[in-house]
């Protein structure tokens, strides 16, 4: 009834495909789209970069992980594919500010969180940070707003405020591989070093694109003495290594 | 059927409910049974729905439930009276009557106004219960009253009187639509006694109390043209205002600052979310961190916005357009609260449906319908520019300059919108087109963007530190007074404002259909046929009359409902007019000319006036012709000959006649006109060299003859005149003979109705009660000689129509 009541009040349409949203439908995404919403499947065991091959095994890595280029996180995973759907809500959610949508797709994170991902292991859960300029423009950490259902539902105590980017820098969207790595480097910092000594812990953040950011992040958190950084984001891009 | 509602749900239920408002007006159905039958289907729909909402055939009995209730709520509020209301209790007169003031009062020049809720009326030495409102003014007052005071009063009551001419404004309906049906005055201070105070509401009580404080720091700290356009422009006392400053500003297309507008509201409520933003940003960068973990801090400015929202709508006295505008805010702060995007059509239908749930009788009114049809084409205009930027991507970033530009053209053409949107309206109902008003509310809004802020703060600092609110005064002064002499400059143009008759309802769907469809034209292709259909039929509109325009034979003279004044309008068979007199009223306060006589002339489509005669040298027609004269272009002036008077009237009447270039006739006895062969009107009083000192004796009499009938208007005969006219009685007889009178009729009247030799009498005489205008002898006279009496204050406007042989006789209002 509330929702029937809010949705005459205050009439919302699909942020993606702007149809008539059902009217007992409390978020912005009407059903057709939600279940366009694509998880991955198969990942590389290390970065989590999909692939569509036939292997079924746990331990497929992808050409530049077997390389063996530093990551420094243990392993990244995505749930979904930066793309359609998922692609405009992520940009609703960062660049128009709706918030709302956020508690639903952590909800779809949960449901459809990969097998090798055992959340309960981790000592403390991370939310990627934004600087505080932009958070001041935006209002809100979209990573931040990821990460509390999800440790909520796992029971895992979230570690703010420590992680903290130093410098606002250009956003990384529409930059390229290279100048993404160089965009990130030394942004970020930690006010409180021992708190993270010898823990596990797990950065969420939205998108994965070329892992600058969080490989960045990871760095730092191994350099002050973190015994492992495991990462999962919302959405990977198909494929811009 | 969700699919289709689902976009803009109010709107529908909006539409539905205005169908049975709509319907309440046209058939007017019993009350009880509409009750049960909404009731029922409300209920059953609701319940329905619940259960299964894919079916249409629900949303049907939905509404058709809606339908029934805006006509039941349309019935009650317009025709639902208690027992014991005030208006069934008395009889024209003077009664004791105790009652609490529901508003703070109104400041006139001359008066002042308050509106009580009755609650006791002494009758036949005994109080009884009452209810109702009464608005009472009050002359040479000096108590001070205030929201809330329980007061004793002894008034003259009665009912409102309206002017009953063809096309003059409805007052009776326009107070009862206020839920007041007696009005009365108070001619001095010792009439009144306060009582014991009783509870009242302690916010409004308050919040009133800000008011009072406010404005009279303002009055303190501000000249006094500027204290009176800063009062009116943030407190809503548009009183306050000079007259004079009041018709610059309706002139130029500015008078929406004066009166309190949604803009206000909007504006305030923007400064003050600003305010609380910037609050917030202040804070240190780990507590706001802390918490944008839990809300986005904007919606903590938009929580705290709602109050001074509230406060400020009451403030100003929630009037439809401040109602409409707090509602649409308070539905975007929830919008912001929720994370919804806003569909402000829905936001608009909103505020209406509240508006009508709350008093349906408005949807009559000038305030709801300028207010809600503007704000309708702003939205209109900002989706149609918002649609055409949504194409592009996201993330596209824009220099400052290409900013700026943008932002200066959606601004022209938000602005220009709304202008156009709103003269339809005022044009039907004011007839009155501002052309400068396009440029004006281009400069002036962002000076008000100043003035606003500034009166607030120096407002608010007034309870802190007066030195600092006197020198953000200081400051403010200047921007306040650079608008008015912005405006001042402006309104001078004499092309700033034009007059006009007013157009049929027909007309104005037509332009405002035509609004509508010239920005859809923009894209779609059926539009465009739409425009050029619609252009078709308004230029055809605008051909036709001149085509049609009945050339009879017939002489229509009008003899106007104008208060105790003369006021005929003559139609000649060849399509001239002319207008004698335009009526005359107390000696201050109403404008007889501006708003009786000019507007039945509009509403007969008249912009053009052949003769005008001014047949009395009394300042109250001279002023009264006047304004008649400002509004209209007139062919040639016929008046007595005037003696120089000191009074301001006279010299802005010699001004008037000398800007307006017409010319101008003293007439006197012997005087004739030929208006066309057949068709004399003759001046057989005073001779020219009369130097009688008594006004009323120099009044014009005149004789207007077509072929058999002939009308004499004798104006105000005294008994000197009588005499001698009396000396050449076959001058005299006339069929219809008109007679007005401010004085008592004091002639002798059975000689000079044996020469004159009527069949009919038309009279305006003042129907207020004990005045003694009436005298019940001297009609006794009338009726011995079998004259038929005609009255416009009972019948009210009085048209004799005549082909020179035999004529008719119509009158706006039958005699009950």
């Amino acid at each position: 009834m509330f929702s029937l009541g809010l949705n005459i009040l205050l009439p919302a349409s699909c942020i993606v495909c702007s149809c008539v949203l059902p009217y007992n439908h409390s978020y912005q995404v009407c059903p057709s789209c939600w279940s366009g919403l694509i998880p991955i499947k198969k990942s590389c065991a290390t970065c989590g970069r999909p692939y569509a091959g036939n292997t079924d095994s746990l331990e497929y890595q992808c050409g530049s992980c077997k390389k063996g280029s530093k990551t420094y996180y243990a392993k990244a995973r995505s749930i979904g594919l930066y793309y359609g759907t998922l692609k405009k809500i992520i940009q609703h959610l960062k660049y128009r500010k709706i918030k709302g949508i956020a508690p639903k797709l952590a909800d779809w994170m949960i449901e459809h969180m990969p097998e090798d991902m055992y959340i309960q292991k981790y000592d403390f859960i991370l939310p990627a940070p934004i600087h505080i300029r932009r958070l001041r423009q935006r209002e809100f950490n979209q990573s931040l707003i990821l990460a509390k259902p999800i440790a909520k539902y796992y029971s895992r105590p979230l570690m703010l405020y420590n992680l903290y980017r130093k410098k606002m820098d250009q956003a990384q969207a529409g930059l390229n591989r290279n100048l993404r790595i160089t965009n990130v480097k030394g942004d970020f910092g930690i006010k409180y070093p021992e708190r993270i000594k010898d823990k596990k812990l797990l950065l969420i953040d939205d998108v994965y694109t070329t892992g600058a950011t969080v490989r960045e992040c990871a760095k730092v958190l191994l350099k002050s003495g973190a015994q492992q950084v495991d990462v999962l984001t919302l959405a990977r891009t198909e494929d811009r290594r | 059927m969700w699919n289709i509602i689902g976009r803009r749900p109010i709107v529908y239920l909006l539409l539905v409910y205005l169908t049975g408002i709509a319907a309440a007006m046209l058939f007017s159905p019993p009350l009880s049974a509409c009750i049960l039958i909404s009731l029922f289907f409300i209920a059953i729909s609701l319940i329905a729905f619940y259960l299964n909402p894919k079916r249409p055939t629900l949303f049907i009995i939905l509404f058709t439930g809606i339908i029934l209730a805006g006509l039941l709520n349309y019935q009650y509020s317009a025709k639902y009276l208690p027992k014991n209301h005030i208006s069934k209790n008395f009889k024209d007169g003077t009664y004791k009557l105790a009652g609490r003031l529901i508003k703070p009062p109104i400041k006139f020049t001359h008066k002042s106004v308050i509106i009580i809720q009755a609650e006791r009326i002494k009758k036949s030495r005994r109080w009884i219960k009452t209810s109702g409102k009464v608005r009472l003014s009050l002359y040479k007052q000096n108590i001070q009253l205030n929201y809330g005071d329980s007061i004793s009063v002894k008034a003259g009551l009665r009912l409102p009187k309206n002017f009953n001419n063809p096309g003059g404004f409805d007052y009776k309906t326009y107070l009862k639509r206020q839920g007041i049906r007696v009005i009365g005055t108070v001619y001095s201070d010792k009439y009144i006694k306060k009582l014991a105070p009783v509870k009242v509401n302690l916010l409004f009580l308050s919040i009133y109390k800000l008011k009072k404080r406010l404005s009279a720091f303002i009055g303190r700290t501000y000249p006094d043209k500027s204290a009176g356009f800063l009062k009116a422009l943030l407190l809503g006392e548009r009183t306050a205002v000079s007259p004079y400053i009041k018709d610059e500003f309706t002139r130029v297309g500015l008078a929406h600052l004066l009166a309190i507008s949604g803009l206000h509201v909007g504006f305030v409520s923007f400064i003050f979310f600003s305010f609380f933003s910037f609050l917030l940003r202040l804070l240190p960068n780990g507590l706001f961190e802390y918490i944008t973990g839990f809300i986005k801090p904007s919606k903590i400015a938009a929580i705290f916005t709602i109050f001074p929202l509230i406060i400020y709508t009451i403030l100003v006295g929630a009037r439809t357009a401040t109602m409409r505008a707090a509602i649409m805010i308070t539905a975007y702060i929830l919008s912001l609260l929720a994370d919804r995007q806003r569909d402000w059509y829905n936001t608009l239908a909103l505020a209406a449906l509240l508006i009508l749930i709350y008093r349906p009788v408005s949807i009559l009114e000038i305030d709801f319908q300028l207010s809600f049809i503007t704000v309708f084409f702003i939205i209109y205009a900002v989706y149609f520019i918002s649609s055409s930027k949504d194409k592009k991507p996201i993330l596209a970033p824009l220099g400052h300059w290409d900013k700026l530009k943008k932002w200066l053209t959606g601004y022209i053409f938000i602005s220009l919108t709304a202008w156009l949107s709103a003269c339809g309206l005022i044009v039907y109902y004011f007839n009155r087109l501002s052309w400068v008003g396009i440029i004006a509310n281009l400069i002036a809004l962002p000076l008000v963007w100043l003035i606003i802020p500034l009166g607030l703060l120096s407002g608010g600092l007034s309870f802190v530190n007066l030195s600092c609110a006197k020198l953000i005064s200081q400051l403010n002064l200047i921007f306040i007074k650079l608008l008015l002499n912005l405006v001042h400059n402006m309104a001078g143009f004499s092309f700033a404002a034009i007059r006009m008759p007013s157009p049929s309802i027909f007309q104005l769907i037509i332009y405002y259909a035509l609004l509508y469809f010239l920005f859809k034209a923009w894209r779609k292709n059926w539009a465009r046929w739409a425009v050029l259909g619609l252009s078709i039929v308004s230029i055809g509109c605008y051909i036709y009359p001149s085509f049609n325009s009945v050339k009879d034979n017939f002489l229509r003279v009008i003899f106007l409902d104008a208060g105790r004044g003369d006021c005929v309008f003559i139609e000649f068979p060849g399509g001239k007019n002319m207008l004698i007199d335009a009526g005359s009223f107390y000696k201050d306060g109403f404008d007889i000319g501006e708003r009786i006589v000019s507007p039945f002339l509009w509403s007969k489509g008249i912009k053009r006036l052949d003769w005008a005669v001014l047949s009395r040298d009394k300042t109250n027609y001279i002023r009264s012709l006047n304004s008649v004269i400002k509004n209209f272009i007139v062919g040639r002036l016929l008046y007595i000959p005037l003696k120089k008077h000191k009074s301001d009237t006279y010299s802005l009447f010699k001004r008037e006649l000398k800007s307006s270039n017409i010319s101008e006739d003293i007439i006197g006895a012997g005087d004739s006109l030929v208006v066309q062969p057949g068709i004399t009107l003759s001046v057989i009083y005073p001779p020219l060299a009369n130097k009688s000192r008594i006004k009323n004796d120099n009044s014009l009499v005149l004789k207007l003859s077509y072929d058999k009938v002939s009308f004499l208007f004798c104006g105000n005969l005294g008994k000197r005149a009588e005499k001698y006219l009396l000396k050449k009685p076959a001058l005299l007889s006339s069929a219809i003979l008109r007679i007005t009178h401010d004085k008592k009729l004091n002639f002798n009247t059975s000689s000079f109705l044996k020469a004159v030799k009527p069949e009919i009498a038309v009279l305006s005489i003042p129907d207020r009660p004990h005045s003694g205008f009436l005298n019940a002898d001297i009609l006794k006279k009338y009726e011995k000689k079998q004259v038929k009496i005609l009255q416009t204050n009972l019948q009210g406007a009085i048209t004799v129509k005549t082909d020179g042989k035999v004529y008719c006789i119509e009158h706006f209002k039958d005699v009950t």
